[in-house]
């Protein structure tokens, strides 16, 4: 009766954690494109190939994490969303006076599937649990410490004009598998992700209003 | 009895010694890095923002504190510009060769009531200097510093249609190799370009080797490639010239003199001669890449301070 409780208790603790589904800003950008074209991003990979990806982890073990590398430090070139659009649908110039960000190297985003969830301490974004230094290891990370600054610039938009300005970028993929167990039952499951951006690249763009 | 007094006393003198040896008081003074690299700011008004970065070992510093900066300025061998701080902004963290964590703070100023309508004021291996509350000061050189004055181009002869900077990869580290714009004149006469300005020290338009572009290159091609030259180098002397265009996309190409300057945000000052008169357009300063997190590995000069608490 006692272990039937517990493996039930167990079974509502997988079923909720399951349903926990996290993004970070990386997978909004236009296009991610990896340098070796055999790689993938963990949302492309086929359901066959994440299946055998968790096949791979091995057997049930009492405590802890099983992990695999799917990526490992892959670089990526990608287009970001357009950070900003300016439009003069009227009929004389107009200065326009623009607060921009730039990033400073380096900029860490994860993102996870299935039952593996993040979290945010600070404004660092962490895998939850003990996984987060287990895939830091693996994929050799270590964070630089740096954020954004503002900066403003003044630009003068023609009538029937619009101004846009995009990001480009660099930067370094991993991804993988993992699984967790307590008593020899699976407790976690998923996919996790790290996207590290090292550059970016910004351009304006002043095209006619059509 | 007497066990239990000896085991008291034992007791406190342990407590207070670990006590003592956690109560260690701080440093006697806080570490100040400042790092010489090249910038130029286009100023619009007097109300127009700029930052210089100081690294600090300490983040809550006195450096750090608004309230106790009493005066500022940015002065060469020759000139001198008072400025006026309006923010100082933790932006970030480095960590120096011998491990110590620096807070980087970035110090934004105005030109306190300077504004003058046309000009370069050119400051030489600048210093910036603040007086602190109680009578201490403070001067750290920040490298060369444009101040460009003026207001962001009028698109009444011509304007850009397309702006961004290509970067390639010069021993693994990433080097502005040149600026791709699309020019397009509005009345249909050729416009001739004279010069374009970056206003960085040592880092020069080779305006003579301006290329029309009939596809756009990636942001990290090489100028070699994109030029045609193998042997081309980033650090080959510039080629004087004009560009005259009525529509058109140009790869403008960049050398450095002497060594590679890590370039990431400039202003664009374009001479031009249109209907045989002279015009300048100017392009606000704009980030065409993410702030170098490390300049000091390009080469550029680390300054060391040290400042009693």
């Amino acid at each position: 009766m006692k272990k039937g409780l517990i493996v039930a208790f167990l079974s509502v603790l997988v079923l909720s954690l399951s349903l926990t589904v996290s993004a970070d800003e990386y997978q909004t950008y236009q296009e991610i494109v990896f340098v070796e074209e055999d790689e993938r991003l963990l949302q492309d990979v086929s359901t066959e190939d994440f299946a055998a990806a968790l096949a791979s982890l091995g057997g049930k073990k009492m405590f802890g994490w099983k992990l695999a590398v799917l990526t490992k430090k892959q670089e990526v070139e990608f287009l970001s969303e357009t950070k900003l659009k300016i439009f003069n649908n009227g009929y004389s110039t107009i200065k326009h006076d623009i607060t921009l960000s730039t990033k400073v190297e380096t900029k860490f985003q994860i993102s996870s599937t299935g039952s593996l969830g993040t979290t945010i301490s600070g404004d660092i974004k962490k895998f939850k649990g003990s996984i987060d230094g287990t895939i830091k290891t693996e994929i050799g990370y270590t964070r630089t410490e740096t954020a954004s600054e503002l900066y403003e610039f003044k630009i003068i938009v023609d009538p029937g004009t619009y101004v846009t300005i995009v990001m480009k970028g660099r930067g370094i993929v991993s991804n993988g598998v993992a699984r967790n167990y307590f008593c020899w039952i699976k407790i976690i499951e998923g996919g996790w992700e790290t996207f590290t951006v090292t550059t970016e690249y910004y351009e304006i763009v002043k095209e006619r209003i059509r | 009895m007497k066990k239990v007094f000896v085991f008291l006393v034992v007791g406190y003198l342990v407590v207070g010694g670990i006590l003592l040896l956690l109560d260690e008081p701080s440093a006697p003074s806080v570490r100040i890095l400042s790092i010489e690299t090249p910038s130029a700011f286009l100023i619009t008004d007097d109300t127009e923002r700029f930052a210089f970065s100081l690294f600090l070992d300490d983040p809550d510093a006195f450096l750090t504190v608004m309230a106790n900066v009493t005066r500022a300025s940015i002065h060469d061998a020759e000139e001198t510009l008072a400025l006026l701080l309006v923010e100082i902004v933790r932006t970030g963290a480095i960590r120096s060769d011998d491990g110590i964590r620096y807070d980087e703070f970035r110090y934004v100023f105005t030109t306190d009531g300077v504004s003058i309508d046309v000009g370069t004021l050119t400051l030489e291996d600048a210093v910036l200097s603040f007086d602190y509350e109680g009578g201490t000061t403070g001067d750290y050189r920040v490298g060369d510093v444009d101040f460009v004055f003026g207001a962001p181009g009028d698109p009444r002869h011509f304007d850009f249609t397309r702006l961004y900077a290509v970067y390639e990869d010069v021993d693994g580290r990433d080097a502005l190799a040149g600026i791709v714009i699309g020019l397009e004149t509005k009345t249909g006469t050729p416009i001739h370009i004279l010069d374009v300005d970056l206003h960085i020290a040592d880092v020069i338009v080779s305006l003579g080797e301006a290329l029309e572009l009939d596809e756009l290159p990636a942001a990290d091609a090489s100028a070699a490639t994109l030029l045609g030259d193998p042997l081309r180098t980033l650090l080959d002397p510039p080629v004087g010239g004009t560009l005259s265009f009525v529509t058109g996309r140009y790869f403008l190409p960049v050398v450095h003199e002497g060594r590679i300057r890590p370039v990431a945000r400039f202003p664009i000052d374009i001479r031009y001669e249109y209907d045989g008169r002279e015009y300048r357009f100017l392009i606000d300063d704009f980030a065409f890449r993410s702030a170098f997190a490390d300049p000091a590995s390009y080469g550029e000069t680390i300054h060391r301070y040290e400042h009693l608490r």
